[in-house]
């Protein structure tokens, strides 16, 4: 491809060295993210796509099915038998939660004593480990490290499902909020680190408020939180910094955000709530993929008692069923045009709207992806 | 199987499977069968209220129609909930609840607000009418969050009573109680025959029934695709497909647009019916538990028809199951 010749959606990705996919659940994010970063390497960069839960087959085919939180380089002998030019290079990795969170707590520890007493505290590993949030927030440290040292010239990141669209953008944010402010120093009360209940050093006034929680929570467990802090204490510097660049860097022109949807109107719905949420915080969407759009075979399937009579005797029983099933089909295919150009109105302009076909079959390989790509760059 | 003899209903599965849309049948077709039924989203931006017609579902049950309410457990009002009963004076708990270091404690402790969530689940499946020691309701059906969520949702009272002392560890104990009693309380895995979702419904089976000791009643095969050919039709194409006999006749007599747009919507048809008709095989081998048919639903607009409709294909589906 020549530059003159970029589509939309290249136009967009060329200069950007962060691509977030998101979306609601089950649209085909992370196909849809690895395909972006396929594009970019046959485009000559070096790119990494950093997914959440792959297909297991598409993870085979990305080299990347074991697990850990490593990044993997695909053979270059495969890209190019799928036909990938040559010049750029493709790294995929699959998301760990825990063990980025363990890093990031080795990174920031003042000491190794301080580092080994968060690593194994209790509450730490639920926290790390299954709690809601996590995820989110570790997705988005992820995404700073590998920026900062990865040397990629482009990072697809996939992002987790959430329950709610937009809850990983500020999830560096309520992490960090959590660890550090009021919550903390209130948790470092000198009566809970003497093991006293009751709260003499605390203002008047949030006196009844501490003894209503100690009452509901539980001392020992108000002592463990603060015990959690109190080892926590040396990091909050480090953790609260990284919360802002990662802000930073999402709300900056190098990122840019790709909203994957499905032509259904419910799924569009909450795309739709989504950009303006997108739009509220002042970050920019850059494109939108509608994914599996049914195909318009470009007739009404309606045939006349004429064009009928002239059909083969041996074929004719097949035509009703054939007929009707193409009816049916078109209808539906209608309807996703009627949205997609709904969309394409609302989104305006400067956003491209690019689609996807619904394939009768799965996408697991890089051909696969490069299929998809035929459709999302042209 | 006697799904909805349960009192307590937890629909689940990979985001975009139709979970909402199968919570809301089941209900639909409980109260059909003249049980009280509560329908619970979970602070889900719900499209109950537009396809019911009713007002905005929120913290106090809406009726949706005869036989069916419906709340919306929004974590603001979870939380008020929860310290109201367990303070009870507001001289008490108001201060907590409008306090900064409550508001930053419950935004961003890990799993609090599931837990006070599931404990506002098993508040409700306690309450009893007014005036009486009858249940409100005979079944709640929750439409849960997707897999991830509804494992730290289903989690969460569990680890609670491990880290927790105190009232709210008793508490916690109490909700993991119910969930975990096979006689009240079931989940219903809801899936496409399609590769992702059939590999989480999976995994997802796996730690239920596992690790978090939860019944699954059922697997709910979604949106099946209706065979595009069936019986002598199908036999009969896959002959003329032969040597392109199909495609010269119907070229020859219709022309070669309308020809190849029959040929290819019908293939691509057997090909999705193909792959469907695998993963749901996959699921079906892998797997010990009923699972449940739902034909896939050709309508233009999503609306109350629609929902009534595959609540009494759910029904049909139910019914097929022993």
């Amino acid at each position: 491809m020549t530059p003159g010749s970029a589509t939309p959606l290249d136009a967009l990705l060329a200069d950007r060295r962060v691509v977030v996919c998101c979306g609601s659940g089950g649209v085909g994010k992370t196909t849809v993210s690895a395909a972006l970063a396929l594009r970019g390497a046959g485009l000559g960069r070096k790119v990494l796509v950093c997914t959440i839960d792959p297909a297991r087959r598409l993870a085979n085919a990305m080299g990347i099915a074991r697990l850990g939180d490593r990044e993997r380089r695909v053979p270059p002998e495969r890209l190019t038998a799928a036909g990938v030019l040559p010049g750029g290079a493709l790294w995929a990795m699959m998301l760990d939660t825990k063990r980025t969170f363990d890093r990031l707590v080795e990174r920031y520890a003042p000491d190794p004593a301080s580092r080994d007493r968060i690593l194994a505290n209790g509450f730490y590993q639920n926290l790390s480990n299954q709690v809601m949030g996590s995820q989110e927030y570790m997705a988005m440290e992820k995404l700073y490290e590998l920026r900062e040292e990865g040397g990629y010239d482009q990072i697809v990141l996939d992002t987790p499902p959430t329950k709610h669209a937009l809850d990983f953008l500020s999830a560096s944010r309520r992490m960090s909020e959590f660890l550090d402010g009021s919550v903390v120093k209130w948790f470092l009360r000198p009566s809970i680190l003497a093991g006293r209940a009751g709260a003499q050093a605390v203002r008047r006034g949030t006196r009844a408020v501490a003894e209503a929680l100690d009452r509901l929570l539980g001392l020992s467990f108000i002592k463990d939180l603060s015990e959690f802090f109190q080892a926590f204490e040396g990091l909050f510097d480090g953790f609260r910094e990284r919360a802002r660049r990662v802000e930073e860097v999402l709300g900056s022109a190098e990122t840019a955000f790709v909203l994957v949807t499905s032509p259904a109107p419910w799924t569009l719905a909450e795309a739709d709530y989504f950009r303006g949420r997108l739009t509220e915080r002042g970050m920019s969407l850059g494109a939108v993929v509608v994914n599996r759009v049914r195909a318009d075979y470009g007739v009404n399937g309606t045939l006349s008692a004429a064009d009928l009579a002239r059909v083969p005797a041996q074929l004719a029983p097949l035509v009703p069923p054939l007929v009707a099933s193409l009816e049916a089909h078109q209808a539906l295919a209608r309807g996703d045009a009627r949205r997609l150009a709904a969309l394409r109105e609302r989104a305006g302009p400067e956003v491209p709207v690019a689609t996807v076909p619904d394939f009768p079959t799965d996408v697991h390989d890089l051909e696969g992806l490069m299929r998809i790509n035929a459709h999302l760059f042209r | 199987m006697d799904l909805l003899g349960h009192r307590l209903l937890f629909v689940t599965g990979k985001g975009g499977v139709g979970k909402s849309t199968v919570a809301a049948a089941l209900a639909l077709a409980a109260a059909r069968r003249g049980l009280r039924t509560l329908l619970v989203e979970m602070d889900t931006r719900s499209m109950l209220a537009e396809v019911f017609g009713t007002g905005a579902v929120g913290a106090v049950p809406v009726e949706l129609r005869a036989g069916v309410e419906a709340v919306d457990l929004e974590p603001d009002h979870v939380a008020e909930d929860f310290l109201r009963t367990h303070l009870r004076f507001e001289r008490v708990w108001r201060p907590i609840l409008e306090s900064r270091v409550w508001h930053t404690f419950y935004e961003a402790a890990p799993g609090l607000k599931e837990l006070l969530c599931l404990g506002k689940v098993y508040r409700l499946e306690e309450e009893v009418r007014r005036y009486s020691r009858v249940r409100r309701w005979d079944l709640l059906v929750v439409d849960a969050p997707a897999t991830g969520h509804a494992m730290g949702l289903l989690n969460v009272s569990r680890v609670a009573s491990r880290i927790l002392v105190g009232p709210l560890r008793r508490f916690a104990q109490r909700i993991t109680d119910l969930v975990t009693d096979p006689e009240r309380t079931a989940a219903c895995i809801v899936t496409l025959a399609e590769e992702m979702p059939v590999n989480e419904t999976l995994e997802l089976h796996g730690r239920l029934t596992g690790k978090l000791g939860l019944k699954v009643a059922c697997v709910i095969l979604n949106a099946l695709v209706r065979p595009a050919l069936e019986g002598e039709a199908r036999d009969r194409f896959e002959t003329l497909r032969q040597g392109d006999v199909l495609r010269r006749g119907l070229e020859g007599a219709l022309g070669g647009g309308p020809a190849t747009a029959l040929l290819d919507c019908t293939e691509a048809q057997l090909a999705r019916e193909a792959l469907q008709a695998r993963y749901a095989r996959r699921l079906r081998r892998r797997l010990r538990v009923p699972s449940v048919e739902v034909p896939w639903l050709a309508v233009p607009e999503w609306d109350l028809r629609a929902v009534e409709e595959v609540s009494h294909l759910l029904e049909r589906g139910l019914g097929r199951v022993r």
